[in-house]
């Protein structure tokens, strides 16, 4: 099986009239499938631009980037829509949820683009719903909920459509810090129990180390790479992109020995979320 | 996404901002009542006309003295070279074969008087064919004479009007009344016909043609009137009308033949033409209103950018975005339309039913065009702001506060 996320001297230059800003200057990334990585830099360190590719919200300027096997680098705005569609979730750090729609229709939102007759898009949208614990939430709006519940909401809205990968654009940026625990750990849950591939920026340490893997971006490259406390699951990261991970399977046995613990650095604020987690996982 | 669902979507939306939207329709509503109501009352004018018309005699040709190319009936040209004369109406009904009946008229302006009673009227110098041709026919008593021999006997058949006015409910016939200063015998009545292209057909009073040529010392003719059995036989009617004419006038074509149906038609594409121009000018307002759905729909997709952002995020292609602004610019101009066939239509039904005779006529047609016209309000109108809505860029369109 290949990578997830094939990106090769990966460059995006914007060029303003005057100016031209080289925003990212060759990046080569490669993530397996099933791999949770962090993305941190401080802000102008292109890596909301290396998300906005990744996410095909845009294209590069040089280099290539094949997602799950395919070649987007080239695509059209309309082609770029379709795997975004199909194969990528996103969560945002202000949620992004449509303020006239209850959840339900928001998570049924992707569907809707996928061409998917109604019920079955609600039958898919509430599952997706139960899934992050809001099935009793369904038919509430957005203000009707709380902050953790709307960005959980986001979750299942990125998750409906079974993608490849999971974006997330500091997804605990709004959210204080207990409730960003909850939603981290609801990462951590997805990526282990169902091999999810997540891609996370954010500028808090203690949230990227629940990531397998840590990316520093610097001034468009990727300056360093260290492994997270959290351990990647079960998939096979044989690749040769993908070192750190291998590095940290090797280097924390927790996520084997006892996956419903989370890692050691968030296990003090272990609340009701991680009950519910470990609830769920002994009903399975 | 369904049509049906675009739809659903765009309801949605407006009905977010109720007032808004209804504002931006009235343009659209205004519109549409204005040409619903100025269609049908064109059309209604022209059809009033038509049925006047045809009321007074179908497949009709007129023969008039003079050379005139217009195709109003002008006023009768007296000192003409060539009059009319009753010995050109024997020749056309000796050889006009397509001719059915043939009605010489001279028509004056007397005074008719029963014993105190005096009252101006239009004198009518007739035959019995008249009847025929104008559809105007006898109630009671008989009618003028006819045939070749054009009798002088002074008999008189009396308009409604004229009957109540000078006898009330007396019987009138065998009575002797004064036209200017001779003495006619009435023998007959009218039957009530009402007004017709502004005329009163019920003031007039008829006599035998050559009894008012004497009243009126003349010899000619105001006009012929000749009409056929069936409408394709009226060309052929025509040419020989002419062609007895062009003989017994020595090769001069002193005369005039018309064709009512011409002068119909004239008339009738002279109101359509009104019509549409009203249409037009009530048309400008629907213009006017498709300018503000565009106008609101720019707003609307300024303060949604984001809401564009989220679904373009999440799969949009361009063409949904398109379609989803289309569809509401769409919805809002036809639901414009609909309240405006409303609103319009029970105008007119209401102007039928509280003004008698107005002469308005609602079809299915105006209606149709009136909500197609809507429609297309909405599609030109919404092309526009869908098209700049489904061109953001999503990262901008996300990143938009």
């Amino acid at each position: 099986m290949g990578d997830i996320v094939d990106v090769r001297s990966l460059t995006k230059t914007y060029d303003l009239g005057r100016v031209r800003i080289e925003v990212l200057k060759g990046i080569t990334l490669a993530m397996g499938a099933g791999e949770f990585v962090a993305v941190m830099g401080p802000s102008g360190s292109g890596k909301s631009t290396l998300m906005n590719i990744v996410g095909c919200l845009d294209g590069p300027t040089a280099g290539t980037y094949a997602l799950a096997g395919i070649r987007v680098e080239t695509f059209t705005p309309d082609q770029l829509a379709e795997v975004r569609n199909k194969k990528i979730g996103f969560v945002f750090q202000t949620f992004n949820l449509l303020p006239r729609f209850t959840a339900l229709k928001n998570v049924e939102l992707p569907l809707t683009y996928y061409g998917m007759a109604r019920r079955e898009r609600r039958e898919r949208a509430f599952r997706a719903l139960e899934a992050v614990e809001l099935g009793p939430r369904a038919e509430h709006k957005p203000n009707e909920l709380s902050g953790g519940e709307r960005q959980r909401v986001a979750i299942a809205r990125a998750l409906v459509n079974e993608p490849a990968i999971l974006l997330a654009d500091e997804p605990t940026g709004n959210l204080d810090s207990r409730v960003g625990q909850e939603i981290i750990r609801l990462f951590q849950r997805l990526n282990r129990e169902r091999g999810l591939t997540i891609v996370m920026v954010t500028h808090d340490r203690g949230v990227a180390e629940a990531a397998g893997r840590i990316l520093h971006l610097l001034d468009g490259v990727i300056h360093r790479e260290e492994r997270g406390s959290s351990g990647v699951s079960g998939v096979d990261p044989a690749g040769a992109a993908a070192p750190v991970s291998t590095a940290a399977r090797g280097g924390d046995g927790v996520s084997h020995v006892d996956p419903v613990r989370p890692a050691s650095d968030i296990a003090s604020v272990s609340t009701a979320a991680c009950k519910a987690t470990a609830a769920r996982e002994g009903a399975a | 996404m369904s049509f049906f669902e675009s739809v659903q979507l765009a309801l949605e939306a407006l009905a977010a901002s109720k007032m808004r939207a209804f504002l931006t329709m009235l343009g659209v509503v205004i519109g549409v009542t204005a040409v619903i109501l100025l269609v049908s009352i064109g059309d209604g004018a022209k059809r009033y006309v038509e049925e006047q018309f045809e009321s007074l005699g179908a497949n009709v040709i007129i023969l008039i003295p003079g050379r005139t190319q217009t195709h109003g009936a002008g006023p009768p040209m007296l000192h003409t070279i060539n009059p009319l004369t009753l010995r050109d109406v024997v020749e056309m009904r000796n050889q006009c074969r397509s001719v059915k009946w043939i009605a010489p008229i001279f028509v004056g302006t007397s005074t008719i008087k029963f014993r105190n009673r005096t009252r101006g009227v239009p004198v009518i110098g007739a035959t019995r064919e008249f009847q025929e041709v104008r559809n105007l026919w006898v109630e009671v008593g008989s009618f003028l004479p006819g045939g070749d021999t054009f009798s002088e006997k002074r008999v008189c058949v009396l308009g409604r009007t004229v009957k109540t006015e000078l006898f009330g409910e007396d019987n009138p016939l065998g009575r002797i009344v004064s036209i200017g200063e001779t003495k006619f015998r009435v023998v007959g009545v009218m039957r009530k016909k009402g007004r017709s292209l502004g005329m009163d057909l019920d003031d007039l009073v008829f006599v035998p043609v050559k009894a008012s040529q004497k009243l009126f010392n003349v010899d000619g003719l105001m006009e012929v009137l000749c009409s056929t059995a069936r409408h394709e036989d009226l060309p052929r009617a025509q040419r020989e009308v002419r062609e007895v004419m062009m003989r017994r006038h020595d090769g001069e074509e002193d005369f005039t033949v018309i064709d009512q149906g011409d002068m119909l038609n004239v008339l009738g594409s002279v109101l359509t033409g009104l019509t549409y121009a009203l249409a037009g000018i009530a048309g400008i307002s629907l213009f006017v209103g498709g300018i503000g759905i565009m106008n609101i729909l720019l707003v609307s997709v300024g303060e949604r950018t984001k809401e564009i952002g989220i679904r373009m995020a999440v799969g949009a292609r361009q063409r949904d975005i398109l379609r989803q602004f289309l569809v509401e610019s769409i919805v809002l101009s036809s639901l414009g339309g609909l309240i405006g066939i409303g609103l319009g239509g029970g105008g007119v039904l209401g102007a039928k039913v509280f003004v008698e005779d107005m002469p308005v006529n609602l079809t299915w047609w105006t209606l149709a065009v009136a909500f197609g016209f809507s429609f297309v309000v909405g599609v030109f109108f919404g092309v526009f702001p869908a098209m700049k809505a489904s061109r953001l860029n999503p990262i901008d369109a996300l990143r938009y506060e």
